[in-house]
Order: structure tokens, then sequence, then C-alpha cells
């Protein structure tokens, strides 16, 4: 190895003229940007591809919106054409007058669940930010493992090919939800002539790819926060980004397995024919399956949401930690309880693994361990309450700057607080019996991982955006992005706990006409809240325009720091070349060191050594008594 | 750029990258077997069936459990033979290991092969008869059903294939009734009098055509139900006035759908007209004709044919017709569906009243030494277990020793032998009595379920830690010159996770051999 090493040490003599800090050896387009090893083209690629994810899984929705609005109604051509983008066969297949059949809601409404958690919004909260910012942050050259990381991307690569394939399969994509519970998810294709060539079956060969190649990002992450921190970057002086992003690696590592198993269990379900989630005496149909029966259909509900409630908090730590970065830096004072947030996440993480069966009450589980799920779901809520608290308290008396970013994140706090507030009468068996899969459910997570997580992601692509491209993202675009999405967003999901309260169910494909003796009185909400989808589709095209325009025509960043920031990865020449800093990283301080007295800025990045004047005005401090954070 | 610590330990951790990842993979393997372990308890704790206990052959498993665990020492002694520098040792040492792999997976392959022949029959009324079938006789193979005398079948545009064909069997004379009939096509003929050979590519072609025929009505549909909507939605405000929940007439938006209606109406006439054209001409063109409608008869040209199915390959069947899962159709008569065992257990743990059980139907000879076999069990058990005299007929160890009951031991030695291996002895089972029918393969019941899924998963476990312990044996000489350390690691590494499949097969062993 050492040989090879300085071989590539003289070769790289020969090249340093043109290609100064570059690496090594030599780059061509398809190592650069197809199949590379750097983690920041890794991590624009998860971005990429979890934004087009989301975009799908958005349009998906949008079909299934109209079917509820207008129930038995034709698709009008504006919005036609998202079940054309798959084929005129698959129209004809599925919507053959243009109506939306109930099979082909079903399908899309498993693959929007599918699509948004497990394709979107991890692939671009977690392995998207954490891929480009985290090494950056804890001054590493790249991931511990750059080619598993690059085999991690394109396993999940993969998995979303297979995912999106399944529509085309004669008999359609996944249909029995995005928790995909059995028996409905092993039997609603049983009568396909081929068991293994059916949505449901690779429904769980995506899984199985993208959870492996979530446990091998995972591994990664860990190794490299642990292992490739810079020199004086201790624990506490880590940015709580990194904290959180390394919280939920340790998520992702032990909550996934068990759903692995779920996946295996089901696959061997379908295609041997084994009977791990069906019962004895299953009938379908009115005829007997040829089965042996004897298994367990709860023992998949147990694993899949043993995995699947973590990973709500995969989903939600992203956002929470996007928005820590993004506030003390745009408030110019530090981040309000850092220290408490840390043990919060911590505490949150531990939490989130024996709260599982909170999905459940409705199996019958005993008052005894339904007790025991109820006071750890409440539990739950205090460390959710102290991060939300210390971002509130983080706005305090601080004179707030409002770039885009900053909008987004101001806006998060209130609509997550709206999301998880409304989830608490949830976590009680009584109410929950009655709000169990209404609509009143829908709107509570979704008002935390839409307003309040894509918000949160959003202000991460705009505030790191002019590190990764070197311009800045337009405002003017940003503001008309920002404000009509708040708004539609509200109209979007308010309206829900209203018909949630009122018995709406989260399956009704016509929005609820055959019930019409009991919804008709909120009938007419269901028309107002597509409105609110149809206007957010709207609001996103400025995002859309600017995302592409400004990497090209944007303004320049015109610094290496172009916010002001303390951590790490504002002192990478912009955009950071292979192998990130030009120096070895030394950290001096705290990550939040704004408006330090004495010094001789409004921020003291965790490069700098602490200055004479910060010296002696912590000790002017000191003796008048005051405490110094 | 060059990444730290990937050879020497980062001094606070005292960890090189690799040791780090190892163990954090490790982490999330423990939660895969903890998964699959807590699962196992789960089905067993909750099954409503005889959970399997003490039915595989121990003597394997205790080999292989040893073969394990002598590779996990020489895996250690190939590591400590690298960071002494003695290559050669490490070598040995590492065939050594690769070898062991090599013998677990052989006699696990050996032990899979034995359940892939071995059948089981479950009855209605509990009765469980182990077995093996008979592989050639009367126009059946083992547990398949043979159907013939088809002069038609019919296939649906949308979703079947060709598949079903290679069930097909045909006369090879005499002393071999049946033969596989591969290569040989059937010629068909259409509805509309066109003869043809029926090959995928065809059906192909035909379903080609079905689905343009189907976009162009699709097409049409859409189009009208987009024109008639506002009309529809004009009707439903009239029958709302007088319907449950009364929404006075909006007369005014009635007229502006109306109006809508017509202009709608108006715009799309042409490209109606056009669609209903192209529409009618599918109906009278002569390659378009067979392809209107979804289902498709066809007559068979020439001599009928013969299929022999698994119960598996298709939906249902009566005497007359068989249903394939993708809507083939067979018309033609059932031959000879009995399952012809050759029994070599008698379970009737799950039965209520064993006196009454099914396998008297077959086996009426052995029902008085089944008796008198469970009676003495019983002796025996309640011997051995006096605190059990009230309640020993819940006693799953008694049952196991009761009422599940070899062959061999309720006959003579040569009847048994002959009950158990000659064909001409075997009994044909009626399909109806039988509730479900399978080798001892994962469909057999959830404990064979989950044996298989976790002794598989192991397996491809250490295939996969054979991979790259082999890879580090047959690539790591130029490692061990330019870096002797880094290969050290590398092996430290990998026989880290050789020695977590062997603690996997440690808990395997006796979970599902011994308890």
């Amino acid at each position: 190895m050492e040989s090879t090493l300085d071989t590539k040490h003289a070769d790289h003599g020969h090249d340093h003229g043109h290609d100064a800090h570059h690496d090594h050896h030599k780059v061509n387009f398809i190592n650069k940007y197809i199949f590379s090893t750097d983690h920041k083209m890794i991590g624009v690629q998860y971005g990429i591809t979890g934004l087009l994810f989301l975009a799908l899984g958005f349009l998906l929705m949008l079909v299934m919106r109209w079917s509820i609005a207008h129930p038995g109604e034709p698709l009008p051509a504006s919005l036609g054409w998202i079940v054309g983008l798959f084929g005129d066969d698959f129209v004809s297949r599925w919507a053959p007058d243009g109506k939306i059949s109930g099979s082909l809601y079903n399908m899309f409404g498993a693959m929007h669940g599918t699509i948004m958690v497990f394709f979107g919004v991890v692939p671009l909260g977690f392995a998207a930010f954490v891929n480009f910012v985290t090494p950056l942050q804890v001054g590493a050259p790249d991931m511990a493992f750059p080619k598993l990381n690059m085999w991690s991307f394109w396993l999940f690569f993969l998995s979303g090919v297979i995912m999106v394939a399944s529509f085309f399969l004669p008999t359609g994509a996944a249909q029995a939800g995005w928790t995909n519970y059995s028996p409905l998810a092993a039997t609603i294709h049983m009568n396909s002539d081929s068991h293994f060539w059916t949505g449901q079956t690779q429904w769980l060969f995506a899984m199985v790819f993208n959870i492996s190649a979530s446990l091998l990002g995972a591994v990664n992450v860990l190794t490299t926060v642990i292992n490739l921190r810079a020199k004086g970057l201790t624990w506490m002086r880590l940015p709580f980004f990194t904290w959180a992003m390394f919280v939920i690696a340790f998520l992702l590592l032990l909550a996934f397995p068990p759903l692995e198993v779920a996946a295996l269990m089901q696959l061997s379900d379908q295609v041997f024919g084994s009977s791990f989630f069906l019962p004895t005496g299953l009938n379908i149909e009115g005829s007997l399956l040829n089965i042996s029966g004897g298994g367990h259909p709860v023992l998949f509900q147990h694993l899949f949401w043993f995995l699947a409630h973590p990973e709500v908090y995969v989903l939600l730590l992203p956002a929470i930690a996007i928005v820590a970065e993004v506030i003390p830096c745009n408030t110019r004072k530090p981040l309000w309880g850092y220290k408490s947030m840390v043990y919060g996440v911590l505490t949150l993480a531990f939490l989130s693994f024996i709260v599982w069966a909170h999905h459940m009450y409705l199996t019958g589980m005993g008052s005894v361990v339904a007790t025991f799920f109820q006071f750890t779901t409440v539990l739950i809520s205090v460390p959710s309450v102290i991060l939300l608290t210390c971002l509130m308290i983080s706005l305090w008396g601080g004179s707030i700057r409002f770039p885009v970013p900053m909008l987004f994140a101001t806006a998060f706090l209130p609509m997550f607080g709206i999301g998880g507030l409304t989830g608490l009468p949830l976590a009680f068996t009584f109410i929950d019996l009655y709000l169990h899969d209404t609509y009143y459910v829908i709107a509570h997570f979704h008002y935390i991982v839409a307003p309040g997580v894509i918000f949160g992601l959003f202000a991460g692509i705009y505030h790191w955006y002019p590190k990764i491209t070197g311009r800045m993202m337009n405002s003017f675009l940003g503001h008309l992005h920002f404000w009509p999405s708040l708004i539609a967003m509200n109209v979007l999901f308010a309206p829900m706990f209203i018909q949630g309260m009122a018995g709406f169910h989260r399956r009704w494909f016509d929005g609820g006409k055959v019930f019409e003796m009991t919804s008709h009185k909120y009938f007419y909400l269901n028309e107002i809240i597509s409105w609110g989808a149809w206007g957010l589709a709207f609001a996103q095209l400025p995002f859309i325009i600017n995302f592409f325009w400004s990497a090209f025509a944007g303004k320049k960043a015109g610094s290496d720091n172009p916010w002001n920031a303390t951590t790490l990865e504002w002192n990478t020449p912009t955009p950071p070349p292979h192998g990130n800093f030009l120096t070895e990283q030394v950290v001096y301080r705290g990550p939040y060191e704004y408006s330090v007295p004495g010094a001789d800025k409004d921020f003291s990045p965790q490069w700098e050594p602490v200055s004479a004047g910060e010296k002696t005005a912590a000790a002017a401090d000191l003796k008048a008594g005051h405490v110094i954070h | 750029m060059e990444i730290p610590y990937t050879v020497t330990a980062r001094p606070d951790t005292g960890l090189y990258n690799a040791k780090v990842g190892i163990w954090l993979f490790l982490a999330s393997e423990v939660m895969l077997f903890g998964g699959l372990f807590s699962s196992y308890v789960f089905l067993r704790i909750g099954s409503d069936f005889q959970w399997p206990f003490h039915e595989l052959t121990v003597l394997p498993g205790f080999i292989n459990t040893m073969v394990l665990i002598i590779s996990s020492v020489t895996v250690v002694s190939a590591w400590a033979a690298l960071k002494a520098r003695r290559y050669g040792w490490y070598q040995i040492n590492m065939i050594i290991t690769l070898l062991c792999a090599l013998a677990f997976m052989g006699i696990k392959s050996f032990e899979y092969a034995g359940k892939f022949s071995h059948y089981s029959v479950i009855m209605h009324d509990g009765t469980v008869l182990d077995g093996h079938p008979v592989h050639e006789s009367e126009g059946t193979n083992g547990d398949k059903i043979a159907f013939s005398g088809v002069q038609s079948f019919s296939v649906k545009l949308d979703k079947s294939t060709t598949k079903f064909m290679r069930h097909r069997r045909i006369n090879a004379g005499a002393g071999q009734p049946f033969a596989k009939a591969d290569g040989q096509t059937v010629r068909v003929r259409t509805p509309s009098g066109v003869e043809a050979e029926f090959t995928e590519s065809w059906l192909k072609d035909l379903k080609k055509k079905f689905r343009e025929i189907e976009n162009t009505r699709s097409d049409l549909a859409t189009l009208r139900a987009r024109v008639e909507a506002p009309r529809i939605r004009v009707e439903d405000m009239k029958r709302a006035v007088t319907g449950n929940f009364p929404v006075p007439f909006d007369a005014a938006k009635a007229d502006t759908l109306l109006a809508k209606h017509a202009s709608l109406k108006a715009d799309a006439a042409p490209e109606i007209a056009e669609l209903e054209q192209k529409i009618a001409e599918f109906g009278k063109s002569e390659a378009y004709k067979d392809a209107t409608a979804a289902v498709l008869k066809l007559e068979v040209v020439g001599d009928p044919l013969t299929f022999v199915l698994n119960e598996r390959d298709f939906g249902k069947y009566n005497a007359g017709e068989v249903i394939f899962r993708d809507d083939v159709v067979l018309t033609g008569q059932v031959q000879g569906d009995k399952i012809p065992l050759m029994a070599d257990l008698i379970d009737l743990r799950d039965v209520k009243d064993p006196e009454k059980s099914l396998a008297w139907k077959y086996y009426p000879d052995l029902k008085e030494e089944f008796f008198k076999h469970r009676d003495e069990a019983t002796a025996a058990f309640l011997q051995k277990k006096p605190q059990h005299a009230n309640d020993y007929e819940e006693n799953a160890d008694w049952k196991r020793a009761a009422l599940r009951v070899s062959v061999d031991k309720l006959a003579p030695p040569e009847v048994a032998k002959a009950l158990m291996k000659d064909p001409a002895k075997a009994v044909g089972i009626e399909r109806s009595d039988k509730r479900f029918y399978s080798n001892f393969s994962p469909s057999r019941s959830p404990y064979y379920s989950i044996y298989f899924l976790m002794t598989g998963l192991h397996g491809l476990h250490v295939i996969g830690g054979a991979l790259v312990l082999g890879y580090f044996l047959f690539t790591g000489r130029k490692m061990y010159l330019s870096n002797p350390e880094h290969l050290a690691n590398r092996v430290e590494v990998g026989g880290l996770f050789w020695h977590f499949v062997d603690l996997v097969w440690i808990f395997l062993f006796p979970v599902f051999y011994l308890l």
C-alpha cells in the first residue's frame, strides 16, 4: 500500500500545475459525477434523487386529491398527464375511462407513502445533508469509507428503480398502504401468474435494498463522526447538526434490521408460500387459501413499527438539525441550551425504541401493555418539547435577520409545534381508538413531515446552496416560494383535523361519498383541501426555477463564509475540492460562538483561537460575577 | 487525499476506522438476528398448532457446531500469525477456516435436501401423515394431477401467458405413460377461423393488438367522461333536492354547467367520431378481429392435449375445468387426482378424537397398534412424571411421545418397510380429505418457515464471510509485502465478523435442534 501511494504522490507532482488541491488520480466524468466516492458529490446525488422522488410522491398525491374532491369524475387533462407518465397501457389498464379506480388510488396511496418516507425525505434529509455537511463539520477529508459510501448510494438508487419499475408490472405497484400489513399485502396479488413479478413482491425487494443501503450509510456516518473528528473537536464542541445526524445514524443502524426481517418474512410468504403472517383458515373470495396457516399478522405490525417509530425521528431530526444551524447563524447569538438539546436528542432516540406499539392500540393488546406504551409515548414528548423550546428561546433577544433559509426555519417552529401537540391526544388509547386511521392522524403527521420537516429541509437547501455551488439562491424567488407554500400547506392540512374528528377514514378513495349519511357536513372540505394541494404545487415552481437557474446565474457567494457562520464547513474553499480542506483543521471553541464579548466581529468561528480581546472580556465578566455559557 | 486512521488507531478512541465500522455493523446484525429470534419466540408462543420440537436430527447440527468452533479458533490463529509476521502459518489457518466453511455448507445442504424430498399431508381433522409420494404412477406424478382430453382452452388477452404449456405431457409409448412435450407446439383455431401455432410470440402479438384496441377505447371513454361530467353533476344536483340531505337547486350554476357541457361536446365531437371510426375499423380488420374481446377461446387442431399439473401451478380445478392463475381455462377431464403416499409417520396431536382420525381410513391395519403404543407411552410418561397424572393430556411432551408415532413402530419390520418404501403399498389420499400438502420446505409450517429463513440467512452469512476471508487469503500477499499491519487489520475485522456468524449458530443450534 505504501509503495502504491508513493507512486501516486509522484504522479501528483506532474499535474500539480492545473489542479492544485485535487486528488492524486485523474478524475474523469464518470468517476466524478456518477460513480463518485467524494462525499460531497454523493450528497448532491442523494439530494437530487431525493428531490425527484419527493416530486413523484407529490404528483401521485395530486391524483389522489382529485379522486377525493371529485369522486367519479374523470381526471382533467391538467392532472391526467400524471397518470399518463406511466404510459398508455398503464392508463387503459388502471383508469380506462379516465376515472381513478379504487385499485389505482390504493396503488398511488401506498406508493405516495413509501416514496415520500423511504425515497424522498430520508435520502434528502438524512443522506444528502449528512453526506455533504457532516464530514465538513467534523473537519474530515471525506467519509471514513468512501467506496462503501458510493455503494450505498447505488444500492439505494437500485432500490428506487425497482420501486418505480413495479408500476409497470401487470399487477401494478404495491397497493397495501405504505405500512404493507399482512395478510392484505401477502394476498392482494396472490392470483397473479408469477408470485415474483408482482408489485407487492418487488416492493419488498426494493425495501430490502433500501434498508441495506441505509445500514451501510449509517455505519459510515457513525465511524466518520467517531474516528475522523478534527483535532480539538471534542464531543461537546460538535455542532448540534452533527450530533443529530449521529443519533439518526444510530436509529437507522438499530431500527432498520427488524424491518428487514419483516420484509424477508413477507417475501418468503409470497415467493415460497410460507405462513409467517398468515393465520390458519384464511379465506379469500370464498375459498380457503392453499397455505399451512398458523402465522401471526400482528407479528408483522410489531416488526414494522419497531422500525417505523424510530423512522419518524429519522424523518424529523434532520429538520431540527438544520434549523439548529440556521437559527443561531441568523440571530447572531448562541444556540440556547446546546447541552440540553444534545441530551434531549439522545433521550429522544432511546425512548423512540420503546413507543412503537402506540401505532397498534387497535390490535387489542391488553390494557397493561397499552398502559406501558401510553406512558412511554407521553414521556417522549418531553425531549421533543425540550428541543423545540430551546430553538424558540434561541430567537429571544436576537437581532434577527431574515434571509430565505431563516424564513423557512422560523416557519418550521410553529408548524412542527402544531403537528407535535396534536399528536399528544393520540398517545392515549381511549382517544386513539376513535381517531385511529382517520384524517386527524393524517393531518397530525403531515403537519410534522410537510410544513415541518420539508420546510426544515428547504431551509437547509437555501442555507448550504452557496457552499455547494458557490452561488446564492435568488431571494425574490425564495420569497415567492416561501409565502405561498406556507399558506397552501395550512389550507391543505388544517381542515383535515376537522374531517378526522368527524370520522373521515384515511383510505376512502371517494372522499367519503358512499358514506354521505354521515359525512355530508364536512364533504365540502375535500374540495378546499384539494385547492390547497394545487396551490402547493404552483408554489414549488419558483423553487424549481431557482434551484437550477441560480446554479449558473445566481449571485456569486463572494466569500467562503457568506453567512458569517462559525462551523468548520465554512472554512473550506467554495465549492470544496476533493479532500475538502487546504490545511489540517484545529478546533479551538464551541460551535455557536456568536457575538462573543470582546471579539472584533459578531461571530467567532471554531477554527479561530480565542483572541486577546475575548479573554479580557471573559475575565472582566467573571470578575463582575456573571456566569459565561 | 488520504483518510486518516485506516491502518493505525486513533489515539483517543484506540481504534482504527474499520474496527469501529465492523462493531457498528455487528450491532445492526445483532438487531437483525435479534428480530428473528424474537419472531421465533412470538410464533412459537402464539402457535395454534403443535409446534414441532425434537424433529431435526441432532448429529449433523452438532457436527456443524464443532466445525464452526474450530474455524473460529483457526481464524484467530491466522490473525495472530499475521501479527507475528508468519505468512505461511497464516495461510494454513486460513485454508482450514475456509475448509470448515465448506464443510458447514455441505452438511447444511445435505440436511436441506432431505427435507425437500419429504412430504406431509395435513388433513381437515388435523391428522398429519408424513412420507414420500410415489413419483410415477397411473398418470399422476407424485403430488400432481393429470388432466386430459383437452380439446379447447381459453386465454385472457390482458393477463395470460403460454407458460401453462410447459406442463403438457405426451404419450411416450408402453410402460412410459407420460413424457414432457418440450419443443412440440400445438396448432389452434381462433373463433374467426384462423389456424396458427400457439406460441409465445403469436400470443404476444395478439395481446399487443388487444392493448392497442383497449388504449383507443380508453381514450374514447375518457373523452366521453370528461364531456359528460358537467351534465352528470347537474343530474346530481337535481337528485340532491330530494335526497337525505336536501340541497337547494342552484339554477345559475346548472346553466353554466350545461353550457360548459354543450361547448365541450361540440369541441370533442370530431375527436370522438374519429376514435369511434378507429374502433369500428379494428372490428372489421382481419388482423385485429380476434383481439377485440378480452377472452379468446381456442380450439385445439388435432389430438386432445394432456397436462400433468402441480396444485401450486393453478388456482382452481373441478372435474371438467382447470383455471390457472393467469386466467387460462382448460376444458377436459381430471384423471387420478389422489395423492399416492407412502407414509412413514402418523401424527394425531392436533386431532380432536384420535379414534376417528382420517388416518384410519387409509391405514386401518395400524390403528390397533397405534393405540397400544399410546397406552404404553402414557404409562411410561406417568412413571417418569407422576405429577401430571391428571393433566397429562395437555402436556406437549406426552402428546409427542404418545400421538406422534413412526410407522416402523406400528408394524413388523418387513411390513413397515414395505409401507414406507414400496410404491405398490402406497395409499391414495383423496384431495377432499387434505387441508394442505407440502414438502418440508418453508411452506410446511411457520416452524419450518423460520427454520429455513434463519438457517438460510446464517448460511448466506457463512458464504459471505468465506468469500471475504478467501479474498484476503488469495490476494493478501501483495498487501502483506507492502503493509502487513493493514492485512492483519483486515483479517481481524473479517475474523470479528466470522466470530459473530459462529455466535449466531451457537444460538440457532439449541433453538432449533434441542428445545
